[in-house]
């Protein structure tokens, strides 16, 4: 029924991703000025916000895992790592001391998330059985086990502190590092990267509202809420706990994969217990358990060392005689947006974009 | 193919009206997928086509039949608002059967009366509440041979002989249906306009209820009116959308949503309770919207209510907003209509606050607005006109089908009930009462000759017993003939003029004004629990239960400063004490009648003891 957003008549429309046209508007909106923002930005910015969307994705796989189905993991950045170097190995170069076989990117990119969701499975029979803090330990444990392989493998990853090449960006046989050329318009290898990224997390957080809105999205609320009462209800906590940590692992591997072509080369030491942090971190910065808060910690994390590096350059700081370099100064101003964020706004960046929605929505009364 | 509001009074204009199943049975051959009506099931709205609401009519029809009842028997049905009711309503109505409709708050006291006093041979109810209540007297109803229930939630351990589910009772009716198919379109031919359609008992705030028969004749010439309703310029749109939450044993209801409904092809939606009619509005948006004072009330006080918590700027600029929609309807009632300024104080006004008030209030669409069944302080009419619902007041009552003299959204003056509808005649008698010769004025009460005769003469006028004044062309009703206060220095006063400006504020929901034979007028209040209850909480005083609270000084001072502002405004005499009422009023303990209108005489010798103490 035309303007009259709230009448469900049957239940595809009441849980529809888009339940009114204001909304499909402003999402139409929102992805012609991001497709277009690729020619205009500034290769800086465009490289920061590929790398924003493609965080988000690896945001996406642990909000499902913890902040859907309420269990904590450390191993987050094991599994971006498992990622990376399954696409490195299937689409990066050969040399000497690594593999590479120099597969489409039709092959490695699903495989990233594939392969990690499988070595996800490893942990499952233990996810299944512990909860807490408990569980945490053996994430944790898992994490370094990782840590040590990726350290030692070096036909696979090159090697602590050397580090390999990663996949590279070659589509229906086309090598995209070279750019496209459309007659005399040629499009360069940051753009299409950019463009491929935000089709990538388009489809990724689509899936991810998907996954929110259905049977399983459910079942890993109900399991967060209270895992013996939806075990009361029928929800089968082996069933959605392992597949909770193996769709987890699958945006993991697929986001890490994506992200390590932006950087282009990667070193096993990467992925250690600080990174497994930051992706939590990034959850709970955006707002844990909501579709659009990894977006958003992804965005915060990425851009705001962004800006606070911009802002330093255009105010020439740096060149003043300051105690800190810049790499602290930014350390320090982002460790303190996050403290600030824990105590004035739990719900992370989407509460305060909940609470402004409220605000006009609620119009002309306050609730 | 969409069919437009000028197609649908084409065909009214040429053919004339319809009675509810005859216009049922037609819109399901022309249209047989139009949408007829929505039920909240789980949060979802389920739909009815059309067809289906003809189809389910239909074994109703043969289910009835099966069991006996015959053209001029009655059908009882006690339900809340629900498509069974129209399926049953219908149903009753194609073969000639009577339907009696009782509202679900009835007693089991007043059903035992209803159901033997209008002889049912079949009662619909709902579920296990009116089940119980009709179990419990059944023993005295010989004639009842059935009862039929919409709800099974709780019935297992029934098992009484003359119990039977809606969906048992409909595949009865089915059997029947399929080896005679064409059996109800056959009876709906022979309905003459003289039978009776349906039977409406008078809620009666003096004596036991009266059965007014109402003809298919009447039903079928007030629906003949329908093209010349104050609504029918304003209509846009062919898919019209009602909310049916007013009760549809009471002639508002049934006019509002089984005549007009079914005549405009509307969807009718049915609201899930009278609790949630505010949520239910917001999500239908109506674009036709009766409603009695009652709940133009309550959506007036708890918007007031719910501006005071809105933070500093949207207080502010509601604030705004209301000061233009009041200067904007001040020059629109006193000049003329299309008055520009007020058009453009409105739309600053809507742009600023009334948009998104109308939508939460669920109005946003509303086309058209009636209030009706009582009379609305100016206040609230007011308060509708300026944020831009075409609310106007219209007055009819059971006994000419609801439809006697009406405003119209271009044509208002406040305080009056409008000018005589289309095809009604209006007089006034010498001492005032209003006199009404229409088609749709009814037939008589049913088994009661002398009350008939005393409402309809020889010539046919209906004695409305309300007595009513001229402003104009316009028709204002000073009160109800025998309820006019007479008070011991001999001055008229009509109380219910007082009460409504006491009740225009948010914190009072009962006034009984009293001073017949007195030296001066006092009043009893009973106050709007929730509102005080939050204003209570603002101001930091501590209550528990509605009599705690309403016997706080502060909410006493509270009341005295609203009964102050009322007496600024009245022309009348001046209110100079009051006393509040200790406990709600309630329909089953006698206080207040189905349609939550007071009875006076009951509370005056109820709370006798608080009316001496004014006086002494």
């Amino acid at each position: 029924m035309k303007s009259r957003p709230n009448l469900y008549t049957n239940y595809d429309k009441e849980s529809a991703i888009f339940s009114n046209n204001t909304q499909k508007f402003w999402f139409a909106v929102l992805f012609v000025l991001s497709v277009s923002l690729c020619f205009v930005a500034t290769d800086y910015w465009i490289l920061l916000i590929s790398r924003s969307l493609t965080f988000s994705i690896g945001a996406w796989g642990i909000n499902i895992v913890s902040g859907l189905a309420g269990q904590i993991t450390l191993a987050h950045g094991s599994f971006i790592g498992i990622g990376v170097y399954t696409a490195a190995v299937l689409g990066g170069v050969a040399s000497n001391s690594v593999w590479g076989y120099e597969l489409d990117m039709l092959i490695w990119l699903p495989a990233a998330g594939i392969v990690a969701a499988l070595f996800s499975l490893i942990l499952a029979p233990l996810a299944v059985r512990l909860k807490g803090l408990n569980l945490a330990l053996v994430t944790l444990a898992f994490l370094f086990i990782c840590s040590h392989i990726f350290s030692n493998f070096i036909s696979v990853t090159g090697g602590a502190g050397i580090g390999r090449k990663v996949a590279k960006l070659v589509l229906f046989g086309i090598n995209l590092e070279e750019g496209l050329a459309f007659g005399n318009f040629l499009l360069e290898k940051n753009q299409i990267q950019y463009l491929f990224c935000l089709f990538l997390c388009m489809i990724m957080g689509f899936g991810f509202k998907n996954i929110v809105r259905s049977r399983a999205g459910r079942a890993y609320a109900g399991i967060r809420d209270g895992d013996i009462a939806a075990e009361a209800l029928g929800v089968n906590l082996f069933r959605y706990k392992a597949s909770a940590f193996a769709l987890a692992s699958f945006y993991a591997g697929v986001g890490g994969a994506m992200a390590s072509t932006i950087s282009g080369g990667v070193e096993p030491g990467l992925f250690n217990l600080l990174f497994s942090i930051l992706a939590v971190a990034i959850i709970v910065i955006g707002g844990a358990g909501t579709v659009l808060g990894p977006l958003f910690g992804a965005f915060f994390y990425i851009m705001a060392p962004g800006f606070i590096q911009y802002i330093l350059k255009i105010t020439h700081l740096t060149e003043s005689a300051l105690p800190l370099n810049l790499g602290q100064i930014e350390a320090i101003l982002f460790g303190l947006c996050i403290i600030l964020f824990l105590i004035f706004e739990p719900r992370g960046l989407w509460g305060i974009w909940f609470r402004l929605r409220n605000y006009f929505k609620a119009w002309p009364f306050s609730y | 193919m969409a069919i437009t509001m000028n197609d649908i009074y084409e065909i009214l204009k040429n053919e004339g009206g319809r009675t509810p199943s005859e216009k049922v049975m037609e819109v399901s051959k022309d249209y047989p997928e139009k949408i007829a009506m929505r039920y909240k099931v789980f949060g979802i709205w389920q739909e009815t086509t059309y067809k289906d609401f003809w189809l389910k009519s239909n074994y109703v029809s043969m289910g009835l039949r099966f069991f006996g009842v015959e053209k001029g028997d009655s059908v009882a049905i006690q339900s809340e608002n629900r498509p069974e009711w129209f399926f049953a309503d219908v149903g009753t109505q194609s073969i000639g059967a009577v339907s009696v409709g009782l509202y679900p708050t009835n007693p089991a006291a007043e059903v035992k009366y209803l159901l033997s006093h209008s002889e049912s041979k079949i009662l619909f109810a709902e579920d296990q509440e009116q089940v119980d209540k009709a179990l419990e007297v059944i023993d005295s109803l010989p004639q009842l041979e059935k009862i039929v229930y919409f709800e099974k939630k709780g019935m297992y351990s029934y098992d009484h002989p003359k119990l039977m589910t809606f969906s048992e009772f409909l595949d009865i009716g089915k059997s029947e249906y399929e080896s005679f198919p064409e059996f109800v379109e056959n009876e709906i031919i022979d309905l003459d306009d003289n039978d009776v359609a349906i039977m409406v008992y008078t809620s009666g705030t003096t004596g036991p209820p009266k059965g007014s028969m109402i003809t298919h004749g009447n039903l079928r010439w007030v629906a003949t009116q329908l093209p010349y309703f104050p609504i029918s310029n304003n209509l846009s749109e062919g898919d019209s959308q009602f909310l049916s939450y007013l009760p549809l044993c009471h002639v508002f209801g049934r006019l509002i949503d089984l005549l007009i409904g079914i005549h405009l092809m509307a969807t009718i939606n049915f609201a899930e309770s009278i609790d949630t009619v505010q949520t239910d509005l917001a999500e239908i948006q109506p674009t036709i919207f009766p409603a009695v004072p009652r709940i133009l009330e309550k959506m007036h006080s708890g918007a007031i209510v719910r501006m005071k918590d809105a933070s500093f700027i949207k207080r502010i600029l509601f604030k705004f907003s209301m000061y233009l929609g009041d200067i904007a309807v001040e020059r629109k009632l006193n000049k003329n209509f299309d008055d520009l300024l007020a058009k453009i104080l409105l739309s600053i006004g809507y742009i600023l606050s009334f948009r998104s008030l109308r939508k939460k209030l669920g109005l946003q669409r509303a086309e058209f607005a009636a209030s009706g069944a009582a009379p609305i302080a100016p206040e609230v009419l007011k308060f509708f006109m300026s944020i831009g619902v075409p609310l106007f007041e219209a007055y009819g009552m059971t006994e000419n089908c609801a439809y006697a003299t009406s405003n119209s959204p271009e044509n208002i003056k406040i305080g009056t009930v409008g000018v005589p509808a289309h095809g009604v005649e209006l007089k006034l008698a010498d001492d005032g009462e209003i006199l009404i010769r229409s088609g749709g004025v009814f037939k008589g009460y049913f088994k009661d000759e002398q009350a008939t005769n005393e409402t309809i003469d020889k010539d046919g006028w209906l004695y409305t017993g309300d007595v009513g004044i001229y402003e104009g062309d316009f028709v204002k009703i000073v009160d109800r003939k025998r309820d006019i206060i007479i008070t011991s220095g001999g001055k008229n006063v009509s109380p219910s003029e007082i009460e409504n400006k006491i009740k225009v504020s948010p914190f009072i929901k009962e006034a009984i004004v009293i001073g017949d034979r007195r030296k001066f007028l006092s009043v009893l209040i009973g106050i709007e629990f929730d509102t005080v209850s939050n204003w209570a909480l603002r101001k930091n005083i501590p209550h528990t239960t509605y009599r705690d609270l309403s016997e706080k000084q502060e909410v006493k001072d509270l009341v005295w400063k609203e009964i102050s502002k009322a007496n600024e405004k009245t022309s009348s005499l001046e209110v100079r004490e009051f006393r509040m009422i200790p406990k709600e009023l309630d329909h089953e303990e006698g206080e207040l009648t189905a349609t939550q209108k007071v009875k006076r005489n009951v509370l005056i010798e109820q709370f006798s003891d608080l009316i001496e103490e004014m006086y002494s």
